[in-house]
């Protein structure tokens, strides 16, 4: 009978207690230093690093780990257990018992070594990967990784030199018709041309930069270069239609690429022809884990490579490393890949960053990285919330703090900042803009069209405006809010009655938590309680724009949203955004935790917190340990790395 | 011998519904209770809606768990980072710190639980 966690996923305790059991029953570990030091390790995977950098290690790192302090931001009496064990080993203290430890795979020093036909003697795995057996942990460099974490990246590696290598064959397309914008067309001319030198392309963009019309004008140019390849009756290449793929980390990043996609087929239809808006209308986008057909074990049901041409994955910062690694895997080295994202956005709640790597690592100038950076989608009457969104990637702590003093008084521009040490003393101020959004949205004309049993017209209000919390737990936490607003909203329900004790509440917004072959429903997907008196029934959208009207009691995988986590906001967006900064002294306080949250306001953020949580998450970016941008600058050709 | 809050043993927190991570009536602990349902606490209609919300829905019985579905005035043992979380969110349920297991300290604030103890000592 488990429930919604933090954004820190699995329970890293039974995994330490896990791992240090195998360590001692099956190797025989006793030296408490590799012992605290594989505890550790686990640890900073719960954290999504993919290992635990020795030359890092310190006290303060260590504190970053905890997990319960991660998860419920409680800092002080219930965590000061944490890592009781005294002072830390220094690194030469750590790297000597590691390296005489029986459960400690060393790699070897010069990992050129391996390459070529070195590692075709025995323990090689298809991949060319060396097998580094049954040992639980490995140490490369100053790094230690568990086994999974290390093979999954090598894997990455791997398979990406692998395909910088190969040169697949050349794939023609057509004019870029969709989009005359500069930064766009130049964009569709290096992922078209760097699928063929780099065996990957990956256009890096934040919001309203325009990386879907990208992805719409590279698609219809490559359909059509390839319909005209038919009309011609040539063989080769073209000799069968092009096979494209979209996908997602999750179903809801899907589900809006599907969404957009489909809203640009008109132009399409105009510029690239019928035929051309057809076959593109016949896309639809699935979940990464639904394309490579990985099964509830973790593993791909099928071994087979995916037949596919192209394909694209959108929302790419979500690629968690283990998935990024299987995906890789799965494809042929002719299949082109193009991933798409934001790199500056929270990476997945699972290990790694992948697509910050790869775009730290490739080269943009003329090479497979296209970069997008003007917003196209300003909707707001100024441009202090896109300054502040750029502040805070850049940052610029020091522009943020300008940007939000100036606008602490203010209350009709797009950006507002409510200064406090203790937001719940300005509740009034932090729920007014979600009850009432200014533009005939939030939550009381969300009860209203819910009491009418108007799902559409509720969910339409619903995303006028939301409350973003960095925690789920905890006394800042979401769950704390959803209390707050609840008990608030019960009076404003008026005749029909509502009580305390009720679960839910005519117009409160809910999440899915899990994917439902039976209704369509995926994790994440958004819906509102409908209905007058004791009955509630909830109203969901589906990704193909019907609507999903079902019993509370049917749907038992959902929770209350009116606030949520910005984890769990990624790939959303509404018109106004609260935000409740985390304190300062928060590890979730970080530069790409914020930006996230703001840019998920299309007209207005309103930020609540005090100036010293401004600073700290500014000035904060997220560091996720790991070797993959390393070890990718050594592994491809200089004509595809910068470094 | 399992110690309570109160420093004595851990006295029987319900046997009707039979509560505990071993169904025995007492909120121990063990290895395997990874959730550590350590907090002997007297349900409120309030904390089970707001457990619903949470996607823990804690009202219908669940028989292939051998979970009979609580209704408010039941005692049961829940999960130590579930009670402080609905105690941080204001809506936490009374306790028993007589039946309430000492592990509980690892994840609640122990001012929290005694703040909501139906047996606070003088």
């Amino acid at each position: 009978m488990s429930a919604t966690g933090g954004p820190i996923v699995g329970d890293a305790r039974a995994g330490e207690r896990h791992v240090v059991e195998l360590l001692a029953r099956r190797f025989g570990v006793d030296d408490p230093v590799v012992l605290r030091l594989a505890r550790l390790t686990v640890r900073a995977a719960a954290a999504g690093h993919s290992c635990l950098d020795l030359a890092l290690l310190d006290a303060e790192l260590v504190a970053s780990l905890d997990a319960r302090r991660l998860a419920r931001d409680v800092v002080g009496a219930r965590d000061d257990r944490a890592d009781d064990d005294g002072p830390l080993p220094g690194l030469e203290v750590a790297l000597t018992a590691l390296r005489e430890c029986a459960a400690v795979h060393v790699v070897a020093a010069l990992p050129e070594e391996a390459d070529g036909d070195g590692d075709a003697d025995g323990g090689v795995d298809g991949d060319g990967i060396r097998i580094v057996g049954p040992r639980p942990l490995v140490l490369d460099g100053t790094r230690l990784s568990t086994q999974r974490e290390h093979a999954a990246e090598q894997r990455l590696i791997r398979a990406l030199a692998r395909r910088a290598a190969a040169a697949p064959e050349p794939m023609p397309a057509g004019p870029t018709r969709l989009t005359d914008d500069p930064d766009q067309v130049a964009a569709v001319a290096a992922l078209a041309d760097a699928g063929v030198r780099a065996g990957i392309g990956v256009l890096a963009g934040g919001p309203g930069t325009g990386k879907t019309t990208t992805i719409a004008a590279l698609l219809a140019a490559r359909l059509e270069a390839d319909l005209a390849a038919h009309a011609d009756g040539g063989a080769g290449p073209g000799a069968r239609p092009l096979r494209i793929a979209l996908a997602a980390p999750t179903g809801k990043a899907a589900a809006r690429l599907t969404e957009s996609l489909r809203a640009a087929l008109p132009r399409i239809a105009q510029v690239h022809g019928e035929t051309v808006a057809r076959q593109l209308g016949l896309l639809e986008a699935t979940t990464v884990h639904r394309l490579l057909g990985i099964g509830r074990g973790g593993t791909r049901r099928d071994d087979a490579s995916l037949p596919h041409d192209l394909v694209v994955i959108d929302e790419a910062s979500m690629l968690a490393l283990p998935l990024a690694a299987t995906l890789l895997g799965a494809l042929d080295d002719r299949t082109q890949l193009v991933l798409v994202g934001d790199p500056d956005q929270l990476e997945s709640v699972e290990t790694g960053s992948v697509l910050r790597a790869l775009v730290d690592t490739l080269t943009a100038d003329g090479g497979p990285l296209a970069r997008l950076t003007r917003n196209h989608r300003l909707d707001t009457t100024d441009a202090a919330a896109d300054e502040l969104a750029r502040a805070v990637r850049d940052g610029d702590v020091d522009g943020a703090l300008r940007l939000a003093r100036d606008a602490a008084g203010g209350d009709g521009g797009s950006l507002r900042f409510i200064a406090t040490d203790d937001p719940l003393r300005h509740a009034a101020a932090v729920v007014a803009p979600l009850l009432d959004d200014g533009e005939g949205g939030g939550l009381l004309a969300a009860i209203a069209a819910a009491q009418e049993g108007d799902g559409a017209a509720a969910l339409t209000a619903l995303a006028g405006a939301r409350l973003l919390c960095a925690h789920r737990h905890g006394p800042h936490g979401a769950s704390m809010w959803v209390e707050r607003l609840r008990a608030q909203l019960v009076a404003h329900v008026g005749a029909g009655g509502a009580s305390p004790g009720d679960v839910w509440l005519p117009g409160e917004p809910v999440m899915a938590l899990a994917n439902d072959e039976r209704t369509g429903l995926v994790n994440g997907d958004t819906g509102v309680v409908v209905g007058r008196g004791g009955a509630r029934r909830l109203v969901f959208e589906r990704r193909d724009g019907t609507l999903l009207e079902r019993p509370a009691e049917a749907l038992p995988d959902v929770v209350s949203a009116y606030a949520v986590t910005v984890h769990k906001s990624q790939g959303s967006e509404y018109g106004t955004v609260v935000v409740v900064l985390p304190p300062a002294t928060s590890p979730l306080a970080t530069r790409e935790l914020l930006y996230t949250a703001i840019t998920r306001a299309r007209r207005r953020v309103v930020l609540v917190g005090d100036e010293a949580a401004l600073r700290a998450a500014v000035g904060r970016p997220s560091v996720r340990m790991g070797g993959l941008a390393e070890g990718l600058a050594r592994a491809l050709p200089a004509s595809s790395a910068s470094g | 011998m399992a110690h309570n809050l109160l420093g004595t043993e851990l006295a029987t927190c319900s046997t009707a519904p039979m509560t505990g991570f071993y169904r025995d009536g007492c909120c121990s602990t063990g290895g395997d209770d990874t959730g550590v349902h350590v907090v002997c606490a007297q349900v409120t209609a309030e904390f089970l809606a707001f457990s619903v919300r949470e996607g823990n829905d804690l009202s219908s019985p669940r028989p292939e768990y051998g979970f009979p579905g609580l209704v408010p005035g039941d005692r049961w043992c829940l999960c130590a980072s579930r009670w402080q979380d609905a105690y941080d969110a204001g809506v936490a349920p009374p306790v028993v710190l007589a039946a309430t297991h000492a592990r509980a300290l690892d994840w609640c604030d122990r001012d929290a639980l005694f703040a909501m103890a139906l047996d606070a000592p003088e």
